[in-house]
C-alpha cells in the first residue's frame, strides 16, 4: 500500500525546478511513496520564501504528513534525503492518507 | 596629504559633528561619497559616515552594541528619506522591534509606512533543517531583493555573520555564499553594514569566521573591555577603503533616545577664536590678581585639598554670572543640591533665587550612577540645551575615581574640547590628596588643557593652619605671582596680603625665611 506525502520545493529560477522535482518524485517512487510536489520559484514569488524563512536553495519541505520535515541541498544522496524527509517511515494507523 | 590639510579641509563638517548636528546626508570627501550613520561623533571619526554603495563589516564581541549600530544606521537613513532593510539571523524581528523602540526608534511605524522591512531569518524552534547536499543562498538574496524593491531601500543591515554560521553546518559553503551575497548587494548599489563576532586575540583574524577578506571594503571594530574592574567601550575604524578617516579608538556609550554616542577626542580644532573679553571671577581681589578677571572663553582649574575653598570659588563664580544676567550651569559631583544651596546661603549667595529666575541650573549627581562616558554626554547635552556662558564642575576628582586612567584622560580631553568649542567660561575643581601641598592626578591630565590654574593651599605657619591662594598660570595675561593669604566668612572669600619671608608653601614644607611678622605685613 503506497503512502501519500506532499512536498513543497523552493527553487530559484525555472531551470532548477524540474530537476529537483523529478529527483524527489523518483526517490518517492523507489520507496512506494505517492508524492505530490508543489514548486515555488523564490525569484518569482519571494514572499513565499519570506513566509517559510527560506534562505538556502533548494529547500524541500515535507508538508504532509505532519510534523513538517525540512531539508536543504541537492538531492543526489538518495539515502540521506529519504532519511531526512522520512520517506522510509512506516506509517501506522490510517496509513497517512487524508 | 597631511593630517593638517585633512583637518583644515573638513573643519566645517567637524564643527557640525562636534555640535552633534549633521546637516548633510552625503558628504563629498574626494573619492568616496558617504552616508551619515546618525551616530554622534562617529560621523566625525569617519569624516562623513560610511562609504556609499559599499559594505562595512562591524566586528565586536557579544554585548558591544553591534545590533544597535546596525539599527541606528538604518534609523538615520529613514530620517534622511533613505529606507532600509534589516536582515536578522539572530534575534527575532519582534524582539528587535521592541529593543530598538527603547532607544527611541519607532520601527513598527516605519514598517507601516513601508520605509523599513525586516527579513526575519532568525531560527524558529522546531523547524530544524537537515543539509543533504549542495545549496546556495538564492532564497535569501531573493528575499532581500524583494524587500529592497518594495521599500526602495538604500541601506541594508545584516546581523550577524556568526548567527549564519550557527544555522548552517558547512562553513565553506556559508563563506562562499556570503561572498556572493555581498557582491549581489553591491551590484544593487546598496550601502551595507554586516555585523560579526570578533575572534580570539590569538587567531590572527578579526572576526571569528574570518569573513573580513571578502565582505569588507571597510572594517569598524567595537570593543567592550574590562579594565580595573571598569567597563570601557570603544569604537575604531580599521579601514575605510578609498576614503579618509580618523585613526585610533574612541570611547562610546549607548543612551536611551539617542543610541550610540561616540566621543570624538582627536582632530578637534584647538584653535577656537580666543576672546580678549574678561569676566569677573566673582571675587574682586581675585579679579585684581588675574589682571581683570578670567577670559570669556577660558578654562580655569582650581586645585586644592578638601576644605580649602574650591566650592566657595565656584559658588562666587556662578553667583557673579547669575547676577550679571548670564546663564550658569553648575555640575556638582561631591555634594547634594541641599548641601550646595546651604553652603551658598552661608556665604551670602541665594542659589534658589538664581535657579528660579533661570540664570542658574544646578545638576547634582552622584558620580557612581553612570560611566564617565555617560557623564560626559550628559554634560554635553546640558550645555547644548542651556547654552550657558559659564560652566562649573565640582569636582573632576570625584569623576576620576569611577573610570580608568585612560578613560579619565579621554573624558578630560573630550570635556575641554567641547567646552572650548562652545566658547564658554569653565571653572573646574580638582582635589589634591595631600592636605598640605601636593598635586592630583587630575591636574596631570588637565593642566596643559587649561588656560589658567588657581592653587588653594593650607599653609601651616607658627602652629596655625591658614589658607593661601595663588594664580599659577594664566595664558595670555599678566597675573599676580604672589601667594596670598585668604580667609572665609559669611560673605565669602577675602584675599589679603602675600605671605612674606616663607618658602615651600606649594610643596607643603613651609620654612621661615625670616620672621613673617617682623615688618608687620602679615597679621596673625
Amino acid at each position: 500500500m503506497s503512502v501519500r506525502m506532499t512536498f513543497t520545493v523552493y527553487v530559484a529560477g525555472n531551470g532548477m525546478a524540474e530537476g529537483v522535482r523529478g529527483r524527489l518524485l523518483e526517490l518517492c517512487a523507489e520507496r512506494d511513496v505517492d508524492g505530490e510536489v508543489t514548486v515555488v520559484d523564490v525569484s518569482a514569488d519571494p514572499q513565499w520564501a519570506e513566509e517559510l524563512n527560506v534562505v538556502g536553495i533548494p529547500t524541500v519541505v515535507r508538508e504532509h504528513p505532519r510534523p513538517r520535515r525540512r531539508v536543504i541541498g541537492s538531492l543526489e544522496d538518495g539515502r540521506r534525503v529519504a532519511e531526512a524527509l522520512g520517506l522510509d517511515d512506516s506509517v501506522d494507523g490510517d496509513g497517512g492518507g487524508r | 596629504m597631511s593630517d593638517r590639510d585633512e583637518a583644515t579641509r573638513s573643519r566645517g563638517f567637524d564643527d557640525a559633528a562636534i555640535a552633534g548636528h549633521h546637516a548633510i546626508g552625503v558628504v563629498d570627501v574626494p573619492g568616496v561619497p558617504k552616508l551619515a550613520t546618525g551616530i554622534a561623533g562617529f560621523d566625525h571619526v569617519t569624516m562623513g559616515g560610511l562609504p556609499r554603495g559599499r559594505t562595512t563589516l562591524l566586528v565586536g564581541p557579544a554585548g558591544s552594541a553591534k545590533t544597535v549600530f546596525a539599527g541606528q544606521f538604518l534609523a538615520e537613513g529613514i530620517r534622511r528619506g533613505q529606507p532600509g532593510v534589516f536582515v536578522t539571523f539572530e534575534e527575532p524581528a519582534r524582539d528587535l522591534r521592541a529593543n530598538l523602540a527603547t532607544l527611541g526608534w519607532d520601527v513598527a511605524e516605519w514598517e507601516e509606512q513601508g520605509l523599513w522591512r525586516f527579513i526575519d531569518a532568525s531560527p524558529v524552534p522546531g523547524t530544524d533543517q537537515i543539509e543533504v547536499g549542495a545549496y546556495n543562498f538564492a532564497g535569501l538574496i531573493a528575499r532581500i531583493g524583494h524587500a529592497v524593491d518594495q521599500t526602495a531601500a538604500e541601506r541594508v543591515a545584516i546581523d550577524s555573520v556568526g548567527a549564519v554560521f550557527g544555522q548552517f553546518s558547512d562553513a565553506s559553503t556559508v563563506r562562499s555564499q556570503l561572498h556572493h551575497l555581498a557582491a549581489e548587494l553591491r551590484r544593487m548599489g546598496l550601502t551595507v553594514v554586516i555585523t560579526a563576532e570578533s575572534a580570539a586575540e590569538s587567531s590572527g583574524t578579526l572576526s571569528r569566521h574570518g569573513v573580513e577578506e571578502f565582505v569588507a571594503d571597510n572594517v569598524v571594530i567595537l570593543r567592550n573591555q574590562l579594565e580595573d574592574e571598569k567597563r570601557r567601550r570603544t569604537i575604531e575604524v580599521l579601514k575605510l577603503r578609498g576614503a579618509m578617516h580618523r585613526k585610533g579608538e574612541y570611547p562610546f556609550t549607548v543612551l536611551p533616545g539617542q543610541g550610540i554616542v561616540v566621543i570624538p577626542l582627536s582632530g578637534m580644532a584647538l584653535d577656537q577664536g580666543s576672546s580678549d573679553a574678561r569676566i569677573t571671577t566673582g571675587n574682586s581681589q581675585l579679579d585684581e590678581m588675574t589682571n581683570g578677571g578670567f577670559f570669556r572663553d577660558s578654562i580655569v582649574l582650581a586645585s586644592g585639598a578638601t576644605g580649602t575653598g574650591k566650592t566657595l570659588m565656584v559658588t562666587e563664580f556662578m553667583a557673579a554670572g547669575a547676577e550679571a544676567g548670564e546663564r550658569c550651569l553648575f555640575f556638582a559631583f561631591e555634594e547634594s543640591r541641599d548641601q550646595i544651596f546651604r553652603n551658598a546661603r552661608g556665604w551670602g549667595r541665594d542659589f534658589e533665587r538664581y535657579e528660579r529666575e533661570g540664570s542658574l541650573r544646578l545638576v547634582a549627581t552622584y558620580p557612581e550612577v553612570a560611566s564617565l562616558e555617560d557623564h560626559l554626554v550628559e554634560i554635553k547635552n546640558e550645555i547644548d540645551e542651556l547654552k550657558p556662558q559659564r560652566v562649573a564642575i565640582d569636582s573632576l576628582s570625584a569623576l576620576e575615581r569611577i573610570g580608568t586612567v585612560k578613560g579619565f584622560r579621554e573624558f578630560i580631553i573630550g570635556l575641554t574640547s567641547f567646552v572650548k568649542a562652545e566658547q564658554v567660561a569653565g571653572l573646574f575643581t580638582s582635589t589634591t590628596t595631600a592636605l598640605l601641598g601636593g598635586s592630583s592626578i587630575t591636574e596631570g591630565h588637565i593642566s596643559t588643557l587649561t588656560d589658567a590654574i588657581v592653587l588653594l593651599r593650607y599653609v601651616e605657619l607658627n602652629g596655625e593652619v591658614r589658607r593661601g591662594l595663588t594664580v599659577l598660570k594664566m595664558r595670555g595675561s599678566m597675573h599676580d605671582r604672589d601667594i596670598r593669604e585668604f580667609r572665609i566668612d559669611g560673605d565669602g572669600m577675602h584675599i589679603g596680603l602675600p605671605f612674606r619671608n616663607v618658602a615651600g608653601i606649594l610643596t607643603g614644607r613651609v620654612v621661615n625665611v625670616a620672621d613673617p611678622f617682623a615688618n608687620g605685613e602679615l597679621q596673625p
